[in-house]
């Protein structure tokens, strides 16, 4: 008998008789999809808040050095 | 979402089996067919009525399947030792037997198993593997040589064609 139709009949045996555990698949895909996508808006609002606070946070840098730079502004100079 | 419903339904059983030969362990099986569910639901639009989403489900856990793999190739390393094998002579033989059937298969390393389960079970040729896991031919053919010879060596294989040729 060829190795090809052993090694078939072989993992046919491991799983013919097995039923899946999960008694509503569809529920339960569908709850792992909410999942994802809530975990995907999370990331993604994440995200925009440290690009957001990250550049702010540049800006008030630069700007502070530029006005510590910059020539002194006021009577007399 | 039209159609969804129905070939959850009617198409789980067999996608939850693909995925236990894949992973080697009915959890993982399942949690893999499920993660791969997700990505047809997603794909309904495109899949749904003209698409193949049985196919299109398969190939999404077989690329999961692989790319775990190389995420968690160190969890897994073979061994020689095998579980007991079944005795034909109870009632509960078949449940034994389909148990050492799938603890070999979690013995092998994980790459041999997938490409073992796609050249054997899902009766694909060595360059449709090789394309549909984004490898070489050459490792398919390796993979497939090593599982072969793996599972001669655990005596699961004559035990199949002994029984197979007393049927006869």
């Amino acid at each position: 008998m060829s190795d090809d139709r052993s090694i078939h009949d072989l993992l046919e045996r491991a799983v013919r008789d097995y039923s899946p555990a999960t008694a509503d698949p569809e529920r339960a895909v569908l709850a792992r999809a909410r999942r994802e996508r809530r975990r995907s808006v999370l990331l993604t609002v994440a995200a925009t808040l440290a690009v957001v606070l990250g550049g702010a946070g540049i800006l008030n840098v630069v700007d502070t050095r530029t006005r510590g730079d910059g020539p002194a502004a006021g009577p007399g100079q | 979402m039209e159609g969804f419903s129905e070939f959850v339904g009617s198409r789980y059983p067999a996608l939850v089996r693909y995925g236990v030969l894949l992973t080697g362990d009915r959890g993982h099986g399942e949690d893999l067919v499920q993660s791969a569910l997700v990505k047809t639901y997603r794909a309904w639009g495109r899949l749904h009525p003209d698409g193949q989403p049985e196919a299109y489900t398969r190939t999404v856990m077989e690329r999961l399947a692989w790319r775990m793999v190389r995420r968690r190739w160190r969890g897994e390393l073979p061994t020689a030792e095998l579980p007991d094998r079944p005795d034909d002579s109870d009632d509960y033989a078949a449940k034994d037997e389909a148990e050492a059937v799938l603890a070999a298969l979690r013995t092998l390393p994980a790459q041999q198993r997938i490409v073992l389960v796609l050249r054997y079970w899902a009766g694909l040729s060595e360059s449709e593997i090789a394309e549909r896991l984004g490898c070489s031919t050459g490792t398919v053919k390796s993979r497939a040589s090593r599982a072969v010879a793996f599972l001669r060596a655990s005596r699961l294989l004559n035990d199949v064609q002994q029984t197979m040729g007393a049927r006869r």
